[in-house]
């Protein structure tokens, strides 16, 4: 039988506690988004304040339990790219957060989603992809709104 | 191989792998159902982004991971190979950055799992924390047990698993979509040109352009079952030239039948795949096939989460058995699986995703946690490829039965891309979102300590390294 020394146990310890500690601290220290009833017309608001034209707006379900809908906003911009905006609200926290797990799964490879994702209230607000300058506008809104 | 958990001496590595399996476990880790509907999204610019994987890291990883395995047909696969160049410290730490990145994305590709079987039950399922966790813990630690039978049961796993939960799957998708175009419907992407593959890289794509790069990781897998392979030096450069071809093929093909069937605005990323699958199989007249099709997806996900979960495991029962860790890691069941490891990966992980599971969500935590992934495969990926240039100079007489070709400009091209493409990923691996809400100093310091703290702990251990370790390690 062999002896199990304190410095061996210590160094399980270690590892368990140092391999936890990032995402634990991570996750812990984040901040998470309230549940709150949002306008919506939060993003018509925030493109028309930036005087970007929207080329459609379609309504949309997300195929998703609990989202209740919301609409998609396509923009193209003057080399003709296009950017979709789609928003949805979800009718409780519980399913607003299994939305956002659910597009973090879905990142490329072992790395990030394709999109940008921004969590305002009740509602998700997904835009593709995220190389659009629109991005970052709509970023800054949301974050002063 | 070192102790055992019963005290009886381990049997010997038999070597059940050949060709087919070692190119099954390369598939099995990088070829994702998963991404596809991430990259339609580009529209027919998703192939400028697979040429730039591709330059960038597939053929560099292919070709060095080949004369690398073939040279030094050790086991510890990564370990291995950087440890010739650069010694322990610089194996172990490889092997540690690609053993614990896979500790903060295991919660993201089990939730994937949970998620899509979900969608083949009830999908509304998704939304309990109870369902989403009691399938993620099945899955993995299903997947732990039959790492704990061994190579042979892994083996027989993976094979199966891989054809019917990534490649049929995917070849379904290119089916359908060559169908598609055949029978005169609606092509969603607009006409083709060579412009349209161009993709748009600027400040903005930087951080995704990290995720393209790695996009292929994985094709190191094979590697470290080198113990196992019957003929390594004959079977691994087909392997891997056989894996690289179905991945790209499947890859190409199953994204650009979905960006031309799928309307853009349907492709909603937050559903995921099923949606895309849903859309896709009803524009088909055949809606019958999601159920089916969500259950082979789950399986996919299960044999790529099998990959990634058994191959650095086996890496560290290596580097447990040579003695830099505690003997009490280097306990292996009589069918040769490093099973202290296995467990101890299985809890860590389970902690982890309870975490992830039943803590309220945080959008910008999972954004933090998924660089520090990128970050520390990045780490390994360095490693390898300068390994490959150095070995070149420091063991130039070494058989290698497969050499890059070229000679030393050919193995300094190879591995100068690979290098550059990883260091790159690397730096803008660092850069928050344009979009990013919490400011860049928070950002990237959360970052930077936290892939230092999950790739630091090999240098703890050979700190104090204790030559009782192998003495007890090795004492069976």
């Amino acid at each position: 039988m062999k002896k199990i020394t304190i410095i061996e146990i210590a160094l399980v310890l270690f590892l368990f506690a140092i391999v936890l500690l990032p995402p634990v601290i991570v996750i812990l220290t984040g901040s998470h988004a309230p549940y709150y009833p949002v306008s919506s017309r939060l993003v018509d608001e925030a493109l028309a304040l930036q005087g970007i034209s929207v080329v459609s707006v379609t309504y949309n379900a997300w195929n998703l339990p609990g989202a209740t809908g919301g609409k998609t906003y396509l923009i193209i911009d003057r080399d003709g790219q296009e950017t979709r905006i789609s928003t949805q609200t979800f009718s409780s926290e519980e399913a607003r957060d299994a939305a956002i797990r659910s597009w973090h799964a879905g990142g490329t490879g072992k790395g990030r989603q394709a999109g940008a994702l921004f969590v305002k209230g009740e509602t998700l607000i997904a835009v593709t992809p995220s190389d659009r300058p629109v991005v970052e506008i709509l970023g800054r809104y949301l974050q002063e709104k | 191989m070192g102790d055992t958990a019963d005290g009886s001496s381990v049997l010997q590595n038999k070597k059940v792998l050949g060709l087919f399996a070692l190119a099954m476990i390369n598939v099995a880790a990088v070829l994702s159902i998963r991404n596809f509907p991430s990259m339609a999204v580009y529209g027919w610019s998703c192939i400028g982004w697979y040429v730039i994987g591709t330059i960038f890291f597939l053929i560099p990883i292919s070709l060095a991971g080949t004369e690398l395995a073939t040279g030094w047909p050790e086991g510890g696969g990564v370990y291995a190979w950087v440890k010739q160049a650069f010694g322990e410290k610089g194996g172990f730490t490889a092997l540690f950055c690609e053993w614990s990145n896979n500790l903060i994305w295991f919660p993201t590709v089990l939730s994937f799992i949970a998620s899509t079987f979900a969608f083949a039950l009830t999908p509304s399922l998704a939304t309990s924390g109870i369902y989403m966790f009691t399938v993620m813990m099945i899955a993995f630690w299903g997947t732990t047990a039959i790492a704990y039978f061994g190579e042979e049961a892994s083996t027989r796993f993976g094979n199966v698993g891989v054809i019917l939960g990534s490649i049929i799957p995917a070849l379904l998708i290119i089916f359908l979509g060559l169908w598609w175009m055949g029978s005169g419907q609606a092509i969603v992407l607009p006409p083709f040109s060579i412009g349209a593959m161009v993709p748009t890289v600027n400040l903005s794509t930087l951080p995704f352009f990290a995720s393209v790069i790695l996009l292929f990781a994985g094709m190191e897998m094979a590697g470290f079952h080198a113990l196992e392979t019957r003929d390594p030096q004959k079977d691994f450069p087909r392997a891997m030239a056989i894996s690289a071809v179905i991945i790209v093929v499947c890859t190409v093909l199953a994204t650009l039948a979905i960006a031309m069937v799928i309307p853009a605005d349907q492709l909603n990323l937050a559903s995921g795949v099923m949606q895309a699958i849903q859309y896709f199989f009803t524009a088909a007249h055949i809606p019958w096939m999601v159920a089916p099709m969500a259950v082979l997806i789950t399986l996919g996900g299960v044999v790529s989460l099998a990959a990634w979960l058994i191959g650095p495991a086996k890496g560290l029962g290596i580097v447990a058995e040579e003695g830099n860790m505690p003997p009490v890691f280097d306990k292996t069941n009589k069918y040769g699986a490093p099973v202290a490891v296995l467990v101890i990966q299985a809890l860590i992980g389970s902690a982890i995703s309870l975490l992830y599971v039943f803590l309220p969500s945080v959008n910008q935590a999972y954004w933090i946690l998924s660089a520090m992934t990128v970050e520390l495969l990045c780490i390994v990926y360095v490693l390898v490829f300068a390994a490959v240039i150095k070995l070149r100079y420091s063991q130039p007489d070494t058989p290698r039965p497969f050499r890059i070709p070229g000679g030393t400009i050919g193995v300094w091209i190879v591995g100068g891309l690979g290098i550059l493409g990883t260091t790159f990923a690397f730096i803008v691996g660092l850069i928050p979102p344009s979009y990013f809400q919490t400011s860049g100093f928070v950002y990237v310091g959360s970052v930077l300590l936290g892939t230092f703290l999950l790739a630091v702990p090999p240098l703890v251990f050979l700190h104090l390294k204790n030559p009782s370790w192998k003495e007890k390690g090795g004492a069976s």
